[in-house]
């Protein structure tokens, strides 16, 4: 019977990770790396990631390479005191870099810790606005009549200038025009929006739609001594 | 007119933290008087019966639901940030604590790409980026206001104040 191999290959977030990884194993100290344990062992892993078909990244073959040449350069017989000195340079540099990893990976983690803390908390603010009343009551209705009619008359006497094209409104559209100019602008007094209609149909279209908006509860609108104003509704 | 309870009205009502310089313009209180208040309003909040409680975040005020609510609080709020990876926050901690950064920086920290993290960070609104005066020009990656301002919640600027006193050692 065919005996069944199970691999288990610790994954690694990049070079640097499997470098300390690989230090810790041999209870090295960061400071003091053995190169050429390192550098065996770490070619052993990309061979073995290449054995179960795992994608390389760039930065594991360059760090192999790198410690790959510095094994090498340390194997060779009668080093002159500058290839002494490039060599302990090299060394040295690899530890800083991997004590800055160490030290942002410990910073990561509080990060971390710090960010879910944050994430927890919300903040509370109560919508202190000035409330008026949303429902449009009779007396309110009235009102809007009024501006209604008075539109109207800015408007007609528009249409003596103007040619008015003919062209099709509708609700919808009109609903994600002023939508969208509201969001825009802010704040926005009715009468200023229902004057870009341009004839009795298209303002007609629009008081629906502004209606619609309202009744959906995506504006709200304020009525405050004669004036109307629209809102977002957050 | 009670003070208490108009610096309690001014806190719930600002859509921002509130310093002791806003709250002594806009009460003609004295800082004495407003640390005096602030306390007590601390200290009644602090009280368990309290869902909310009064913080103070880098210099000023504002009411903050308790975190041991926040399962059930996320269920009518919206939260400031949805789920990051792994990678993401381990990015986002390099751009913090060291921005502004270049993609070659944050690469050499890593030992690995940062390509795809920096996109999406940039995507959700968590980083920005700006040419830098730097030879060639790079692009620095560092954190918005916005999460500053979450980051703030927390009292992160205290661990991002040791970490410079830690770097300024090494240097």
């Amino acid at each position: 019977m065919e005996q069944e191999f199970v691999f288990s290959l610790p994954q690694f977030e990049g070079s640097l990770d499997l470098l300390l990884y690989l230090v810790k194993k041999h209870e090295m100290d960061v400071k003091d790396i053995k190169i050429s344990i390192i550098a065996d062992e770490f070619l052993n892993y990309i061979n073995q990631m290449k054995r179960l078909n795992i994608n390389i990244a760039a930065d594991f073959m360059v760090m192999a390479s790198t410690l790959m040449e510095l094994k090498s350069k340390i194997l060779l017989p009668n080093k002159s005191s500058e290839d002494i000195e490039s060599i302990r340079k090299a060394k040295q540099e690899l530890s800083e870099r991997l004590v800055a990893y160490q030290q942002m990976k410990k910073l990561a983690n509080k990060f971390k810790e710090k960010l879910d803390e944050a994430l927890k908390l919300y903040s509370v603010r109560v919508k202190a606005e000035k409330t008026s009343d949303l429902s449009i009551k009779p007396e309110n209705f009235s009102k809007l009549q009024e501006l209604f009619e008075h539109v109207s008359r800015i408007i007609k006497a528009r249409e003596k200038v103007y040619r008015i094209k003919s062209e099709k409104y509708s609700v919808a559209k009109k609903m994600e025009e002023i939508y969208e100019t509201i969001q825009r602008k802010g704040k926005i007094n009715l009468e200023d929006i229902l004057v870009g209609a341009d004839d009795r149909v298209e303002l007609i279209v629009m008081f629906l739609a502004i209606l619609e908006l309202i009744k959906l509860n995506k504006i709200s609108l304020e009525i405050l001594e004669n004036k109307y104003s629209l809102e977002v509704v957050r | 007119m009670n003070q208490r309870a108009l610096i309690e009205a001014l806190l719930f009502a600002s859509n921002k933290p509130l310093s002791m310089k806003n709250l002594s313009q806009i009460t003609g209180l004295s800082k004495k008087d407003l640390e005096k208040l602030i306390a007590e309003i601390h200290q009644e909040y602090s009280d368990e019966k309290h869902g909310v409680m009064l913080k103070k975040i880098s210099e000023s005020y504002t009411f903050l639901t308790k975190p041991e609510y926040h399962e059930y609080v996320e269920k009518v709020s919206e939260r400031s940030i949805g789920d990051l990876t792994p990678s993401q926050i381990e990015v986002l901690a390099y751009i913090t604590f060291k921005g502004p950064i270049t993609r070659k920086e944050l690469y050499e920290l890593r030992g690995k790409s940062v390509d795809n993290v920096l996109r999406e960070l940039l995507n959700m609104r968590l980083i920005t980026k700006r040419k830098s005066k730097r030879k060639g020009r790079p692009y620095e990656y560092m954190v918005t206001n916005r999460l500053r301002e979450i980051l703030h919640m927390a009292s992160m600027e205290d661990l991002i104040n040791e970490i410079a006193e830690i770097s300024s050692d090494n240097s």
